[in-house]
């Protein structure tokens, strides 16, 4: 049977959906000078006692225009220039929380520089990991939980492997073996590469050091890590969930 | 209320991400010559049924390599060619109800670089959650 087919399934995994949140962060505006920006945060509680999976949305313009989590919406008024660092928001999750963080950067276009204040509007989403345990479902602000005319995003398998990277290079591939490119989610877990312990989507970190890859092809997802250049040894956990759409 | 979750396939009680659209598209580079510490930028739009649902994006660098790659926002790649290598970052965002991405070349090798011919295939995973 061809699971992409199937709007709703019982005996598939789906993603389990533990509480949803909404609210925004001011943003004070960064000095005017070039590379600098605030970093504003907000913890929601979650009353979990562990760290689970999250995706979420944000917006700088009143909610007119949302964003994915880690996006950033580039300056094209020079485009001779690759301004890249405006607003961006990012998460982790701790235990008991998950923390939000508002990145403001100032906008140099090479001669003059500027900047100013924003109100982020944020709205997440929190659903179990692997192995979660022990948890009080939080409300969602939805009257139909499940919709059997709508396909689900079901999933094919969850992978957590703890990995551990000493000075040098090393891949870590987790085989679907589904004959095709399938859609992923991951995140990156207790990793002290990065700035603070939590679970991490792995596309944050992707994003902030070109030398951590990800790659999907139609057996296995590869992921390469270069830490030539760093300490070790570094360890983590590995998350990868892969679903049947294609 | 408290529950396994782990152990749950499914619960009327717990919602799930569902509805999933998947978009694709292509955007085409064409080959050109980044001077030394230039860089270039191209950018293409796409509309969407429903731009404040989140996604998750993949794109397949055609011409350089074959595998696909997630991105989350935004991402920086290296990428060899010809014995050296250069960087191109991807951002996605969105925009008067628009999928938007944009691709910058950044040439930071120290010599003028010849970018070669590539177009970027593009996928996008959309998914409702109970906002």
């Amino acid at each position: 049977m061809d699971a992409t087919k199937i709007k709703y399934g019982g005996a598939y995994n789906t993603d389990l959906i533990l509480g949803t949140y909404s609210g925004s962060i001011f943003s004070p505006a960064p000095a005017a000078t070039p590379f600098t920006h605030t970093s504003t945060s907000v913890t929601i509680p979650t009353n979990i006692p562990e760290t689970t999976f999250f995706q979420g949305l944000f917006s700088t313009d009143g909610g007119t225009t949302w964003l994915d989590l880690n996006s950033q919406t580039p300056n094209l008024t020079a485009p001779g220039l690759a301004v890249l660092q405006t607003q961006v928001m990012y998460g982790h999750s701790v235990l008991n929380g998950l923390v939000l963080t508002a990145d403001n950067w100032s906008y140099y276009n090479g001669t003059t520089t500027t900047s100013a204040s924003y109100t982020f509007l944020y709205k997440v989403v929190i659903f179990a990991r692997p192995g979660q345990g022990d948890v009080t479902p939080q409300p969602v602000v939805q009257k139909v939980n499940f919709n059997t005319k709508n396909n689900y995003q079901k999933i094919s398998r969850d992978s957590a492997a703890n990995i551990t990277l000493p000075v040098g290079t090393v891949t870590v591939n987790v085989a679907h073996n589904l004959g095709y490119i399938p859609k992923i989610r991951h995140y990156i877990e207790d990793f002290s590469y990065g700035p603070t312990t939590g679970l991490y989507d792995f596309g944050f970190y992707a994003s902030q050091y070109t030398l951590f890859n990800c790659s999907i092809d139609t057996t296995q997802v590869s992921y390469f890590f270069d830490n030539s250049t760093g300490t070790g040894p570094l360890t983590a956990k590995l998350y990868t969930r892969i679903y049947y759409d294609s | 209320m408290t529950l396994k979750v782990s152990k749950i396939r499914y619960d009327s009680a717990i919602a799930g991400l569902g509805n999933t659209t998947t978009t694709s598209f292509f955007f085409d580079i064409p080959s050109h010559t980044v001077p030394v510490g230039g860089a270039t930028a191209w950018l293409s739009s796409w509309p969407l049924d429903n731009p404040s649902a989140i996604s998750s994006v993949q794109i397949n660098l055609s011409g350089l390599e074959t595998l696909w790659r997630p991105v989350s926002g935004s991402i920086a790649l290296k990428i060899p060619y010809s014995g050296t290598q250069y960087e191109i970052e991807i951002i996605t965002y969105y925009s008067g109800g628009r999928f938007r991405i944009a691709a910058y070349m950044v040439n930071e090798i120290g010599s003028t670089v010849t970018i070669p011919h590539i177009i970027v295939n593009v996928r996008i995973f959309q998914f409702n959650a109970p906002f």
